[in-house]
């Protein structure tokens, strides 16, 4: 009896393995999908009629602000060739932390949505309303490293402008 | 025989242009407070050296070219074109420390675009860039705008005598005061009051937008600083289209036409005399040609499909063509769509747009208005002339702020500015398309380039050669002054090479 509980105990883990496999699996292979038909700005902007009304993959940098609309908001996402306009529900929007600026690097963001060529709802913009967003990786502060010789030559030529100015304060005196 | 210029000649124009670069040496104070203000140590030393160099230069000039002598009509025209120049090498001196350039001569691409209110830029990765240095950006447009010399009239030069062979040179045809200063002063006081206007406006759009207030009150500030000035610079790459907002973009587009007026209206305005709009010839021409022009290019988009509905082309094709139309550059589409999406025909009518301008004596480029609206005038009475009798006398007059009588030279300056503005148009056409560019994206370029507009196909990039990056700096230093003065430069240069 015991022996038969243990057996129906490991087929009953097995079955648990085999579906958590499964969904894992799902996950890898709809990610490595969507990454794979990720579509760049330059091919959107370039070849619009060809993703017209098409549900497409984009990956970029979240830039700027968050603009809320109502419910809804607008992210820019831009990657190595232009950025574009992003539509979608605010609770998508809000996942994301950091927005690239000066002095962030923002999240780079995987969008899966329709993109328009000239959206009918948004005044004739190129978009895509988002369904979907996944941080794919973690935007963070960006560092701005000063050099030596910036440095030096912002103390040496403030030190021969004061000497000018003083030479010139002379000169126009005895003029 | 052309007489060689002398020292003294040398030492006055030194003693200017001295002056000039220590203002714009001043004026770069300002974007290093908001680097101080916002912490950001790298761009505050990027402006600390660019001040540096201006105000070393400057005291160098000052000292070495030391005259009592006045500033002669020749001179001005020297001074105002060689200053133009200093600007844009001093300008670019933080752009370039800044690494967001991928040379010095992308740097004074962008810091020349700046100062002639082009809006055209070789900037890369403009959503990094610090609040210092898009400070800078935005104010070579405003400096540019009123012009750098009337802002160096201003802060330091003495005298109305040695003031109006400058004012001149920078292509401002009329005083709309009878003293220079004074014009000066009125340009000042029109400008700050629609750039405090303009702010608002746009801040709190922003800010209901969802945009922060720090970041709300910038991009007010900047975004008034480039539409008023007809500029067309943004603090992000998307142009206009990065605020998805159609508040914004009327309010742009109503600062774009007030930037776009002449001086003299602007005061007749102030003066209380509002019967002026209706009855200038500018007024009544640029109506004119907007209606025109719209109708061109409104048909091209319509007959392409190239929008969804009446609403979304009358959104983007209006706002293209007035920020054609009035030389700022603004885009509420990306510039792709213009290659790709736009016809022929509606390019053709941004093209044109763009080549006339707007305003004389007002921050646009271009031809302007005025002078297309004299030889429209001009050939209409020649048509009368030859229809009418022999005996018949026809008088030809205009209204612009007072009735002008049109003389035949009026009519010829008027015809040879427009020609010189052909062949500028011509100049960066033939270049771009001996570099391997279509002929219509090369002409809508160069057009973009030689009227101070800022539009952009997508020709404009880091990538583009340089000897195209030349050619559309040529353009946008004589597109802004207007010939004249860069004539007088040349003929000094062959003055000083074969002269007696």
């Amino acid at each position: 009896m015991m022996a038969m509980q243990n057996a129906k105990c490991k087929m009953q883990n097995l079955f648990f393995i085999l579906i958590l496999l499964s969904t894992i699996n799902y996950q890898l292979s709809t990610n490595i999908a969507e990454a794979a038909t990720a579509v760049s700005s330059k091919e959107l902007l370039e070849n619009p009629g060809e993703y017209d009304g098409e549900e497409i993959t984009f990956e970029g940098e979240a830039i700027g602000d968050i603009m809320v609309r109502g419910e809804f908001a607008w992210v820019n996402v831009r990657d190595e060739h232009g950025a574009i306009g992003v539509f979608c529900p605010l609770e998508l929007a809000e996942k994301i932390g950091y927005r690239g600026s000066y002095g962030f690097k923002g999240d780079t963001l995987s969008v899966r949505g329709e993109f328009h060529r000239a959206c009918a709802e948004h005044g004739g913009d190129s978009d895509i309303h988002a369904e979907k967003i996944l941080i794919v990786q973690e935007g963070g502060e960006r560092s701005h490293p000063l050099t030596s010789g910036k440095t030096r030559a912002s103390v040496i030529l403030p030190a021969i402008v004061l000497f000018l100015a003083v030479i010139h304060l002379i000169v126009r005196r005895f003029r | 025989m052309i007489p060689r210029p002398q020292i003294q000649d040398f030492k006055i124009i030194g003693q200017y242009s001295g002056r000039m670069i220590l203002a714009l040496g001043l004026l770069m104070l300002i974007p290093l407070l908001v680097a101080i203000a916002f912490g950001e140590t790298a761009a505050a030393l990027d402006f600390i050296i660019g001040a540096a160099i201006c105000f070393i230069l400057g005291y160098l000039l000052i000292l070495f070219c030391f005259t009592r002598r006045e500033l002669t009509w020749r001179h001005g025209m020297v001074v105002v074109s060689l200053s133009w120049l200093l600007a844009m090498f001093l300008g670019a001196v933080p752009l370039y420390l800044s690494r967001h350039w991928a040379g010095f001569l992308d740097a004074c691409f962008d810091a020349m675009s700046g100062f002639a209110t082009t809006g055209l830029a070789l900037v890369q990765d403009l959503d990094h860039l610090s609040h210092a240095h898009n400070m800078w950006r935005h104010l070579t447009m405003y400096i540019g705008g009123q012009g750098i010399m009337i802002v160096a009239l201003t802060l330091l030069v003495r005298g109305a005598g040695s003031a109006l062979p400058i004012y001149l040179g920078e292509a401002r045809e009329e005083k709309v005061l009878p003293n220079v200063v004074q014009t000066a002063r009125f340009i000042w006081l029109v400008s700050l009051v629609y750039l405090l206007m303009g702010t608002l406006a746009l801040a709190f759009t922003a800010l209901s937008s969802g945009m922060p207030k720090t970041t709300s009150f910038l991009h007010g500030l900047w975004m008034a600083m480039a539409a008023w000035d007809t500029g067309g610079f943004t603090p992000h790459s998307q142009s206009i289209l990065y605020y998805h907002n159609f508040t914004f973009e009327l309010i742009t587009i109503t600062l774009m036409l007030l930037g776009s007026l002449n001086f003299s209206l602007h005061y007749a305005l102030w003066a209380g005399k509002r019967r002026e709009v209706l009855r200038n010839i500018e007024t009544r021409s640029f109506f004119v040609s907007v209606v025109v022009l719209f109708t061109l290019t409104g048909f091209g988009l319509a007959a392409a499909g190239a929008y969804p509905g009446i609403i979304s082309l009358f959104r983007k094709g209006f706002y293209q063509l007035i920020s054609a139309h009035t030389g700022t550059g603004y885009m509420t589409i990306p510039a792709q769509q213009f290659a790709q999406n736009w016809p022929t025909l509606s390019l053709l009518g941004i093209t044109l747009a763009m080549a006339i301008g707007a305003g004389a004596c007002s921050t646009a480029g271009g031809i302007k208005i005025l002078r297309m609206g004299i030889i429209s005038h001009a050939l209409v009475q020649d048509v009368k002339r030859t229809i009418l009798p022999r005996s018949a006398v026809v008088i030809d007059k205009i209204h612009h702020i007072k009735n002008v009588v049109l003389s035949e030279k009026i009519v010829r300056q008027a015809a040879l500015i427009t020609l010189a503005y052909i062949f500028l148009y011509l100049l960066g056409t033939l270049v771009g398309i001996a570099l391997g560019y279509p002929l219509k994206l090369a002409l809508f370029e160069s057009v973009s380039a030689g009227a101070n507009v800022g539009l952009s196909c997508g020709i404009t990039a880091p990538s583009m050669p340089a000897a195209l990056k030349i050619t559309y700096i040529f353009q946008m230093w004589a597109g802004r002054l207007e010939f004249v003065s860069v004539f007088a430069l040349l003929g000094t240069i062959f003055a000083l090479l074969r002269g007696k």
